[in-house]
């Protein structure tokens, strides 16, 4: 492959920090599973025994067992690499503590000071073992006297910060479960120190341990990338780990990849394709979620009917199941309720679940844009929960929010939620504005999106277009021929402008002045030069058709659920929704992704004034106001 | 002596010159480029909002959309698409060359609007009766020297209202915005029995592009 590129630069949507090319994290159980050491009479696997409590993992090309170079290559084939292309390791427990010592960022050898210090005490005092708890509390009460335990608390200490954050706990992680789960993983790191055999700790002669190389395993690795044929873009595929040095069987793989920066699981497609995040924002229960559902749901169900059988590529998502944020939206996750899954809930007829900022359920979804003979595009939906921007008091709720505002700034289009309900005014409207202050300087594409707009429209219609027009018969895309002779789907840039106009006016009177204030603030943020004529702002009503619904726990308490009825709700509001798609249409249609026109048959004139009029239409698609 | 023949000399080049600008000028404002075309119910017209008090009718002004429509460069026929207007019906005579007839354009325009998706529908059969209520009777003129528009035919309509709404800071064949009351009662009454709406007329706002790629504004 002459053009291999690096990856793409994307957006972990968990944490919302910016990760760069190839930078991945990996999870390696498997390889620690290949280790099993003898203790008590029984074979321990020591990759199960530290799954319980941490996650051993290192970064790609990185460092595996405290050996620095590993050799990557590129591996496609559905075969095992051969053997001399990868990398001999010898591993012992120290290579284990070294690797884990890496991932926590700790000076070398500080863990296993501690774990040395704690073997050296059980060996003055045999037949008494004790565990890592009581030693520390045994340091803090000699400190007072003797003055050389300070270092090794002072170590523990540190030790105890860097590892706290990666340790796995339940739900409710308060501070005592928090260091029993830590306790736990050291004394456990501890006790396979002292079975491994290649390990020797010394006495006081300066060295620490010392390590038996007759009695060392032997493990070849590689980290193995993959090229997209789409992108040509080089993506981290897997650690691969023989452990025969034949090379013919005992083949294992680490495919499990990560952020590097929150350690949460991420989708193969991220780096191969190039990244649009759209931050959702708005006020609290304005609807973003249900707009998601609604949206989720027109994938499902509508982008194969009519006008939508056209379009010039395909969009849809790429293995949920892979996807933590896909998974908790369909509700995959069998751990939780159904009713929190918002799709499930949009489907029977039921009220969305509102995001509950603390046990960061705020859903993004990815939705990948496959044009024809191009490159795939993946659309983030980054929905962030309203309150991320108040001041919150809750530790983790500000954790949460911390990580919203990250991935906002990291946004590459906004769509920007107002409620047109009276009853939830209208408070968030006017805060857009304090909201961009964190935001970097630049121009990013945005639509403000008026949902619930049952309320403003009746039924769908339009009192500005002399009430004889439905909104749900106005389609965001529209069949017609293009130059090389098919039919396509295309932009209906026209009506689309025209209606964005009127929703702008509705707008102006829900929250007088919105528009003018969001103009400019984006003026301001905007490059210096021309920052007016490069404004993209539009204006969408939008209805996910759910003012039928109700809420799940009150239905429940009529006694028996009728699903049927559910069913009916969803069918109504299948019918009635309008708007849902309009947005990121919009936003494809902006990137070139969809062209824009009218359906038409080729329209007449000369070359120059069809030029003049894709320099119109541009200017339409990008901002509809008169100025 | 001599003075005086280079004197008249520079003169008669003087005018020559303006004259062979003007020309120019009156050749470039022949239409050929894009067309912008907004529709709104309800133009703002005296008349109609005494009309409406006085029947104590809602008259809101409100726009039908905004359509780009595309000028040809040598009146050619578009297409014998039933959708969309001959254009060569549009422009009149091939030897008036900025006049435009409102009927035709109307009928384009509601051509364009019923393309975009909203199909044949109460608004798109008003527009269409509107355009023949004003066929062979309303003309746009591009007036001498390129500056304005003009609106022939409007004065044998029933209307006490100026017909002419200019925007005073556009000169040249740029933009202007147009009242046309529909004398027609039947069509409004049609109208606002399928739609619950009470429209009195149209304004048209046009804005014309050249087809020459520099030429935001010619100076």
């Amino acid at each position: 492959m002459a053009d291999t590129r690096e990856a793409y630069p994307y957006v972990c949507l968990e944490c919302g920090q910016k990760v760069n090319g190839n930078e991945r994290y990996f999870l390696l159980h498997p390889l620690l599973a290949c280790m099993y050491l003898e203790m008590d009479g029984k074979q321990v696997n020591v990759g199960e025994a530290l799954q319980k409590s941490f996650e051993v993992g290192g970064i790609f090309g990185g460092p595996v067992l405290g050996v620095e170079e590993i050799k990557s290559f590129l591996w496609q084939s559905a075969e095992a690499p051969p053997i001399d292309m990868l990398t001999k390791i010898g591993y012992s427990m120290i290579n284990v503590v070294r690797m884990i010592e890496m991932q926590l960022h700790l000076p070398e050898n500080n863990l296993m000071l501690l774990i040395r210090y704690m073997v050296k005490h059980d060996e003055k005092k045999t037949g008494y073992e004790r565990d890592f708890k009581t030693l520390v509390r045994e340091l803090e009460w000699r400190r007072e006297t003797d003055k050389k335990y300070v270092p090794y608390l002072k170590v523990a200490q540190r030790v105890q910060t860097a590892a706290t954050p990666f340790l796995k706990q339940g739900t409710l992680g308060n501070r005592e479960e928090r260091e029993a789960v830590y306790y736990t993983f050291l004394d456990t790191l501890k006790k396979f120190c002292m079975a491994d055999p290649a390990v020797q700790f010394m006495g006081s002669n300066g060295t620490m341990f010392e390590v038996d190389c007759t009695r060392i395993r032997k493990l070849y690795v590689g980290w193995i990338y993959t090229v997209s044929g789409l992108s040509g873009r080089k993506s981290p595929e897997k650690l691969y780990i023989c452990t025969d040095p034949n090379g013919t069987n005992g083949g294992f793989e680490c495919t499990e990849s990560c952020c590097p920066h929150c350690h949460s699981r991420l989708s193969k497609v991220y780096g191969v394709y190039r990244q649009v995040t759209i931050g959702l924002l708005g006020g609290q229960s304005i609807g973003k979620t249900t707009f998601l559902a609604a949206f989720t749901d027109f994938v499902d169900t509508e982008v194969s009917t009519g006008a939508y059988r056209k379009l010039p590529f395909t969009l849809g998502y790429e293995r949920p199941e892979e996807d933590r944020q896909w998974r908790k939206f369909l509700g995959i996750e069998e751990s939780r309720n159904r009713i929190s899954s918002p799709k499930w809930a949009y489907r029977h007829g039921f009220h969305v679940q509102k995001t509950d900022l603390g046990k960061d359920s705020a859903a993004s979804l990815t939705f990948v844009v496959t044009p024809k003979d191009k490159e795939p595009v993946i659309y983030a939906l980054a929905d962030v929960a309203g309150e991320a921007f108040g001041n919150q008091s809750h530790v983790s709720a500000a954790a949460a929010a911390a990580a919203s505002k990250s991935l906002l700034r990291h946004c590459d289009a906004l769509f920007m939620g107002m409620s047109c309900d009276p009853e939830d005014l209208q408070v968030e409207a006017a805060r857009y504005k304090e909201w961009m202050m964190d935001f970097p300087d630049k121009n990013i594409p945005a639509a403000l999106l008026l949902t619930k707009a049952e309320m403003v429209f009746p039924g769908g219609n339009c009192v500005q277009y002399g009430g004889a027009v439905n909104l749900r018969r106005i389609q965001p895309v529209v069949e017609a021929d293009t130059a090389d002779g098919m039919r396509h789907a295309v932009y209906n840039l026209e009506a689309m402008s025209s209606l964005c106009r009127v929703a702008g006016e509705c707008a102006e009177t829900i929250a007088p002045g919105i528009l003018a204030n969001l103009t400019a603030m984006m003026r301001e943020k905007g490059s210096l030069q021309a920052a007016g004529e490069n404004i993209r702002l539009a204006v969408f009503p939008v209805s996910a058709g759910t003012a039928g619904y109700c809420d799940y726990y009150a239905d429940e308490a009529q006694g028996e659920r009728k699903e049927s009825e559910g069913k009916k709700r969803y069918e109504k509001a299948k019918a009635e929704r309008f708007g849902i798609a309009a947005p990121f249409l919009w936003l494809l249609a902006l990137d070139g992704i969809l062209s824009c026109g009218r359906g038409q048959d080729g329209l007449p004139g000369g070359e120059n004034a069809q030029n003049r009029l894709a320099v119109l239409w541009g200017k339409e698609l990008r901002c509809p106001q008169e100025e | 002596m001599l003075l005086g023949f280079i004197t008249l000399l520079a003169v008669c080049l003087a005018v020559l010159g303006i004259y062979q600008s003007r020309s120019a000028r009156l050749y470039a404002n022949r239409m050929s480029g894009v067309l912008q075309m907004e529709v709104w119910f309800n133009g703002k017209t005296v008349e109609a909002r005494k009309k409406a008090q006085e029947s104590k009718k809602f008259y809101p002004r409100v726009s039908v959309g905004r359509y780009y429509i595309l000028l040809p460069k040598e009146y050619r026929s578009a297409g014998g698409n039933a959708d969309t207007v001959k254009m060569q019906d549009v422009f009149g005579k091939k030897k008036q060359a900025a006049d435009i007839l409102m009927g035709p354009l109307l009928a384009a325009y509601a051509g364009c609007y019923a393309c975009s998706g909203f199909g044949q529908d109460i608004i798109f059969r008003y527009l269409t009766d509107c355009a023949g209520e004003l066929a062979g009777k309303v003309r746009l003129q591009g007036m001498e020297q390129g500056k304005r528009f003009r609106l022939c035919g409007v004065e044998a309509m029933m209307s006490p209202e100026k017909p002419f709404v200019l925007s005073e800071q556009m000169d040249r064949l740029e933009k202007c915005a147009i009242y046309l009351p529909v004398p027609d009662g039947s069509v409004n009454d049609r109208f606002s029995e399928a739609s619950e709406f009470h429209a009195c007329g149209l304004e048209i706002g046009l804005r014309y592009f050249s087809d020459k790629a520099d030429s935001g504004r010619r100076g």
